[in-house]
């Protein structure tokens, strides 16, 4: 697809280059997350007029999906993922060709890199000091449970979330019961 | 509630927090706050974890929440019980205040079927847009939106 398409070469080449300005070594990084590309040559990060930068793929010369560009940025990525590297994640995907935005797995990560959204609720609990009393005294008892408290008050006890969930069913809740399972 | 040097809001809400595993014979400090999920009628404790790149939930409050068997993104964490494998997904969370406001965040967690430890509230995908604060005089834990 390279040698037939030079405007995808300079799309790509755009693409790698946004991706240098977050990461130390992006060819490196994109061609050890693919199997199917490997970079065998690259002779210039700034080709100098009368330089052609030369990128060779070892894929042959067959048409490729569209969604097969998305496949080394996607593993880009989640290497970043990998090692926790959140911020930079986020610019990688910022600096993503538009060409691939509508992949799946690019519009997932989207979603999931998305930064936390926080608004402000009416939302209201209490104070818990007698349930963590309770806790304290108590608790050791129920090692490995869950339990639904309700000040001191011990309103169920299981072995499951499940099945304290049920418990509680038929039990006349005023208001919520601090569920906890107990380490 | 709690404000800046230039007089805006810092935080919008507070909670009293438990500062030991409760009922647990662990004996470090920790911090534990209270939380609540759309689909589960109770108030549930979560650590907070600052050093952690991702929320993590328990396994039954995940699939309580119907977070367990989707599609999310694939990812792996490595904790002191060792590593696990799971998906990073996108739910809705409250941080619970006991005075002032709540607050719901968007957030994105990581949850595991394989998963055998608590629920934590991490810095990347939560903690990142809320503004906190810790005060140990009377185990108040402050917080509000950025």
């Amino acid at each position: 697809m390279y040698e037939r398409n030079p405007s995808s070469i300079l799309a790509n080449w755009a693409m790698l280059r946004k991706i240098g300005s977050v990461l130390d070594s992006p060819l490196e990084l994109i061609a050890e997350s693919s199997p199917e590309f490997s970079i065998r040559r690259f002779r210039s990060c700034h080709p100098t007029l009368g330089e052609t930068t030369i990128i060779e793929f070892t894929r042959p010369a067959e048409p490729v999906p569209p969604e097969r560009d998305a496949v080394p940025f996607v593993m880009a990525v989640r290497r970043l993922i990998e090692t926790e590297q959140l911020v930079a994640a986020r610019q990688m995907l910022a600096a993503a060709p538009t060409h691939i935005l509508t992949d799946p797995l690019v519009a997932r990560l989207r979603s999931i890199l998305t930064p936390p959204v926080v608004k402000r609720v009416q939302k209201r609990d209490f104070d818990r000091t007698r349930e963590y009393e309770w806790l304290g005294t108590d608790g050791h008892k129920y090692r490995g449970r869950w339990v639904a408290l309700d000040g001191h008050r011990l309103l169920g006890v299981a072995s499951s979330l499940r099945e304290l969930r049920e418990q509680l069913k038929t039990v006349a809740l005023t208001h919520p019961p601090l569920l906890h399972r107990v380490d | 509630m709690l404000v800046r040097p230039d007089g805006t809001e810092f935080a919008s809400g507070r909670s009293g927090f438990l500062d030991h595993s409760p009922g647990s014979p662990e004996p470090t400090p920790k911090i534990f706050v209270k939380i609540q999920a759309e689909s589960i009628d109770g108030v549930i404790l979560a650590q907070l974890d600052t050093a952690a790149a991702w929320s993590v939930l328990n396994a039954e409050i995940a699939e309580a929440l119907s977070l367990l068997g989707r599609e999310g993104e694939p990812a792996k964490i490595s904790t002191r019980l060792g590593n696990f494998n799971g998906h990073l997904e996108r739910t809705s969370l409250a941080i619970v205040a006991d005075d002032g406001e709540s607050v719901s965040v968007e957030a994105t967690v990581w949850v595991s079927s394989e998963w055998p430890g608590g629920t934590f509230l991490g810095y990347g995908g939560l903690l990142e847009r809320i503004r906190f604060a810790v005060d140990p005089s009377d185990n108040s834990f402050y917080f509000g939106p950025m």
